[in-house]
């Protein structure tokens, strides 16, 4: 133990060696990626997280739409009315029961100068069908094919019926992709660098950074009012506030009511929001227990205020609903009316029903829907049913949901659906037909009148069964519904901007001041 | 347990120096009267707290504490975003936190302490394949982990223990190990294995006394981090479940107000910090005494 | 355990005795991350299904047995498994589910910032805790030292996603003097790097004043002490060097909990390093993204405890002899 300390200098010199490269190399990136300035007006938008890819036939998460719309076009596409607009197709038809057919907009060039034509929209059309794409985009279930009939028509062949492929193709499924620069680059190029026909041509994408975008000059619809479309991932509100305030980005979207509570009131920053279509319902396994009985179910409805509910947890930023339809969706009949809510009539349901004292179960949703589980459940207990809540994460949710196990979620449990679409269609396609995977429903008429909207094509005899649908609905109630969310987005004073109704991003239309 | 006896053995002769000792600490008074208020608290809950914990009332929530403005007294400490008494919820909080801190931290300890002590005494083939197991554990995300229990067992009280049990021993374990790889050629181990102490006898006699003062602070630590790490898992929604109260629940859930209802993280927060301050403090109380050396200086 | 006898008689050995034991933890090393392959493996296996989370909800079953063909679940687990080892030797870790990219690619653009973030929080750490746990230690029992290890204690019992919070809040929101997240200049690394330090400057500073504290009671410092030496010339000729034993073990731990458990700090700053990529690939189910993600944390620590191994070696004679 004689020796002086020589080693021990030698190893804090080591430790450190650890970690001073390891300051030095970040550093000398980050230098890069600052360097590279913007120029112009530029639009800034922070988002709750990146894209995932940059193919839009590979995606299926908003935050990547969110940035691809600004990018690509689709056959058609919604007017600020909300309406089906021409997009990539001026005009639509059903030469036959199976067979949509699209008049494409003559003219149109991918951003490399490549020609959108029939063969481009054909080929894009069975890329996404292709296994080999493995694209998560399921709303062309029923295309089988895409053909080019001459060089600005395209028929979609479907194997059974589908009245709403033109809604569908509002949607990616409608994306060109230009086969060229696919053939060229191949997919994993094309995720690096995507190129399509939108207002807006890719810059950059430094993951976890952000996303740069340039105004297409060349654009069908016109070149966009300013030079330059950022997209910034922020996970956080708090984090979001500050960027908004000390000026790194214009408008925050994707925020929750309780997130734009927090934003609220400061300096330079307002709180818009605006309709929205994600409908929120509690699913009720009507196979089992308690809410065998449907004066239970009715019961469940009648105890849940709804309208207290959004006044206090979502800061009055939603809209009750009547049943599963949000009202912007095509076959939403607005002569149905919520269920009054009253918990003497819920208590009295329940004694009837041979549940005096109420009776216990749980009540699963997702760890993001804490407070509006917990808000329910405690709403459920003043009408004497005691819902213990669940929290799973979003992994294990899907994983349940979509389960051969329709009881996987337990006997109740909070659900949502965003109806695309905006054709009711979407919103009962998967859970109350009985033989579909979410349904826990078996009820002849339903299935009767399910089959009635998916498979006619005249929107009256569509809107008929929709109208009977929702009258059955509200009446056997396997559902308790509740409310369809809004879209909420903090801005600072520069871009003045409208969302459409979907609340996807597409930022085109904005204008910024200078 | 029968170190504990030998160990206990010395110390019972001069039970009045550990009192003393503990007395000349004021800080040490303090942190363990407030250790055992909290602990009163989690015992008398039912009684002390003026609200069911879970009781909402969805018209008064987010309000300030009673001395802000806009507070009232029937919420000292304010409601939180689903109008729930906090005061309440504290005090029924400090169950769960203190249960899943000490569980998890004793089921860590005592398998870290055996790992530690035999793969630094035994060596060779045990050490390597211990301390082997202690990389691969400390390699794995323990949210991985976590989540594979969760995603396989469900949620629940005891399998957040099991989690941070299971991910926790290994600093007990290497911090032992190292210690006794040099206390293993100290003068009276050779001493005694040359009279023909066997390797147990060794191991508790004259190694765990002597290695108790780093478990002491190991354990404190990791009774204060498991309390946090409960916090991170609810944070994630791997935690107790919601109807369960705990601090870590009420701090993730008043993490988003914290910019305008600060006292809805602030509070469980402080309840956490200071617990977990008085535990740390109470180790090093018992630390002081556990420690040998402690009294010849 | 008749090595140290052997060895103690031939101390030149000590050279080749190293060389071996470098030897003998690099073949332990490729053992070690066969195990956690492996484990990673089969544990994200049980925690869900990918297919359900990339499709939506309305998919059908035969939408889903589709995309479950073409991403080559759908093939016996040994199958996979074995290809997956097959795989890891020339680094073939497939492509992540959700980004569609090669696994190393997504990996390796993270590292940087991972690296530039818990490299920057172990140096206030160390630069914090080696002069607080010292100044304590010297201090034993008076006021300076109860004030040091409180304030160090404090720091110990809060959670860090709550001090990073607080941090953005009093420097982001209110004084706007510091951004609040995000990956850029100097500027944007203080509050994360701060705020990752704060736990780990309690843990070595603990650390280090408790094992001073034990060398400077022992017999060897008194000798120092009687033949003259001042209290200063103590700590750093005889202390420090005997306290950096555990010390080191602990740094080395803290490299693996800033390295993964910067997890709540990158979520809370947006910073974009790997443990905010393990957690989302988790909860992605990103099979591959996962396994590769959990073998570099592996790689990372093996790394590390080979080089608190050696230093062992080197600070401790007695350990040396039977290394």
């Amino acid at each position: 133990m004689a020796g002086p300390s020589p080693l021990s200098r030698r190893t804090a010199l080591r430790l450190g060696g650890l970690a001073l490269p390891a300051l030095a190399l970040p550093g000398a990136l980050t230098a890069c990626g600052t360097a590279t300035g913007s120029s112009g007006r530029v639009l800034r938008v922070a988002q709750t997280a990146d894209p995932k890819t940059l193919d839009p036939q590979r995606q299926g998460d908003l935050m990547s739409m969110n940035v691809l719309v600004n990018m690509f076009d689709t056959l058609t596409t919604r007017d600020t009315g909300n309406r089906l607009a021409p997009g990539l197709a001026l005009s639509w038809s059903a030469p036959d029961p199976r067979t949509w057919r699209f008049r494409l907009r003559p003219g149109v060039r991918f951003h490399n100068g490549e020609r959108c034509d029939a063969r481009a929209v054909a080929f894009s059309v069975n890329r996404l069908l292709d296994p080999a794409t493995k694209s998560p985009i399921v709303e062309l279930r029923y295309v089988r094919e895409a053909v080019a009939v001459d060089e600005l028509t395209v028929d979609l062949k479907c194997s059974q019926p589908d009245p709403i492929i033109p809604a569908k193709v509002s949607l990616f499924g409608g994306v060109a992709v230009p086969p060229g620069y696919l053939q060229q680059v191949g997919s994993a190029g094309f995720a690096k660098h995507p190129v399509g026909t939108g207002p807006f041509t890719f810059g950059e994408f430094q993951r976890d950074h952000r996303l740069r975008m340039r105004a297409n000059p060349a654009y069908w619809g016109g070149k966009p009012d300013y030079d330059e479309l950022v997209f910034l991932p922020m996970p956080d509100p708090s984090s979001a506030l500050a960027a908004l305030q000390s000026d790194e980005v214009d408008i925050v979207a994707g925020l929750t009511p309780d997130a734009a509570l927090q934003i609220q009131g400061y300096r330079g920053v307002e709180i818009k929001h605006y309709p929205g279509i994600r409908t929120f319902y509690l699913s009720l396994d009507t196979t089992a227990g308690p809410l065998r009985d449907v004066r239970v179910r009715q019961a469940l409805n009648h105890a849940v205020d709804v309208p207290l509910l959004i006044k206090a947890v979502l800061d009055g930023k939603a809209r009750e609903v009547p049943t599963m339809f949000p009202r912007e969706s095509f076959g939403f009949d607005p002569a149905i009316t919520p269920y009054p809510r009253d918990v003497g009539l819920a208590k009295r349901l329940l004694a009837d029903a041979g549940f005096p004292d109420g009776f216990d179960t749980t009540l699963t949703a997702q760890t993001a829907d804490a407070n509006v589980a917990e808000a329910i459940s405690g709403l459920l207990a003043k009408a004497g049913v005691r819902a213990r809540v669940e929290l799973v994460d979003t992994g294990t949710y899907s994983s349940r949901l979509t389960s051969a196990n329709r009881g996987a979620l337990g006997p109740i449990y909070l659900g949502a659906s965003t109806g695309w679409t905006l054709d009711a269609e979407s919103l009962v396609q998967s859970n109350v037909r009985h033989d579909r995977r979410q349904s826990r429903w078996h009820n002849a008429e339903a299935d009767r009148l399910v089959d009635a909207e998916e498979q006619s094509l005249a929107p009256a005899d569509r809107q008929r069964a929709f109208t009977g649908l929702q009258h059955l609905l509200k009446q056997e109630a396997p559902f308790v519904f509740l409310y369809q969310i809004d879209n909420i987005y903090a801005v600072d004073t520069r871009p003045q901007w409208q969302p459409g109704v979907v609340g996807v991003l597409a930022m085109a239309g904005a204008k910024v001041r200078s | 347990m029968t170190a504990v006896t030998t160990t206990a053995a010395p110390a019972a002769v001069s039970r009045p120096g550990l009192l003393r000792a503990v007395l000349r600490n004021k800080l040490g008074v303090l942190a363990v009267s407030v250790l055992a208020l909290v602990v009163l608290a989690a015992v008398l809950a039912p009684l002390l707290a003026p609200y069911d914990p879970n009781a909402q009332d969805l018209l008064v929530r987010l309000r300030p504490p009673a001395w802000s403005s806009g507070g009232s007294s029937a919420h000292p400490l304010g409601t939180d975003q689903l109008g729930r008494d906090i005061l309440s919820r504290l005090i029924h909080g400090a169950r769960v936190s203190l249960l899943v801190g000490a569980c998890a931290a004793l089921l860590s300890g005592v398998l870290g302490a055996v790992i530690g002590l035999v793969a630094g005494f035994l060596g060779g083939w045990f050490d390597r394949i211990l301390m082997r197991l202690a990389d691969i554990q400390l390699a794995f995300p323990p949210i991985l982990l976590a989540l594979a229990i969760v995603g396989f067992l469900g949620s629940g009280l005891w399998y957040v223990v099991l989690v941070l049990g299971l991910t926790g021993w290994v600093s007990y374990a290497r911090v032992l190990r190292s210690e006794v790889l040099s206390l293993r050629t100290r003068d009276f181990v050779t001493e005694a294995r040359a009279i023909g102490v066997t390797d147990p006898a060794i191991m508790r006699r004259h190694l765990l006394p002597n290695v108790l003062a780093p478990l002491a602070t190991i354990g404190t630590l990791q009774v204060a981090s498991a309390i946090v790490a409960e916090a991170s898992l609810s944070y994630l929604g791997l935690g107790v479940p919601k109807q369960t109260v705990t601090w870590g629940g009420m701090l993730s859930d008043g993490q988003l107000y914290l910019g305008t209802s600060w006292w809805v993280a602030v509070f469980p927060g402080l309840a956490l910090m200071i617990t977990a301050l008085a535990v740390n403090l109470t180790g090093d109380v018992l630390r002081d005494v556990a420690d040998p050396k402690a009294y010849r200086t | 355990m008749t090595a140290p006898a052997v060895s103690a008689v031939r101390p030149p050995a000590a050279g080749s005795g190293v060389l071996r034991a470098v030897v003998s933890k690099v073949v332990t090393a490729v053992v070690v991350l066969f195990f956690v392959a492996t484990a990673a493996f089969f544990l994200v296996r049980l925690s869900g299904d990918p297919v359900k989370l990339i499709l939506p909800p309305d998919a059908t079953g035969q939408q889903e047995a589709t995309l479950r063909a073409s991403l080559g679940l759908d093939r016996p687990l040994l199958t996979q498994y074995l290809d997956y080892l097959g795989g890891l030797p020339r680094l073939q870790l497939g492509n992540s589910l959700v980004y569609d990219q090669p696994v190393a690619e997504v990996l390796f653009s993270r590292v940087p910032a991972t690296l530039e973030l818990a490299g920057s929080a172990l140096v206030i750490a160390l630069l914090l805790a080696i002069p607080a746990g010292t100044f304590a230690a010297l201090r034993r029992g008076r006021a300076g030292d109860t004030g040091v290890m409180t304030g160090v204690l404090i720091g110990q019992s809060t959670p860090a996603f709550w001090v990073g919070i607080l941090l953005v809040l009093v420097f982001a929101v209110q004084w706007q003097v510091l951004p609040a997240s995000g990956y850029g200049g100097p500027a944007h690394l203080v509050l994360p790097a701060v705020t990752l330090a704060v736990y780990s400057v309690a843990v070595i500073a603990r650390l280090l004043r408790s094992s001073l504290i034990d060398v400077l009671g022992s017999d060897f410092i008194r000798t120092a002490r009687a033949k003259g030496l001042g209290t200063g010339g103590i700590v750093l000729a005889h202390g420090m060097r005997n306290a950096a034993l555990p010390v080191v073990t602990v740094v080395g731990l803290e490299v693996g909990t800033l390295l993964g458990g910067a997890i709540l700090t990158e979520q809370v700053f947006s910073w974009p390093g790997l443990g905010r990529l393990t957690v989302e690939a988790i909860q992605n189910r990103d099979f591959p993204l996962v396994q590769a993600a959990v073998l570099f944390f592996a790689a990372t620590f093996v790394v590390v405890n080979l080089l608190v191994d050696l230093s062992y070696t080197l600070l401790d004679p007695r350990v040396r002899v039977t290394s």
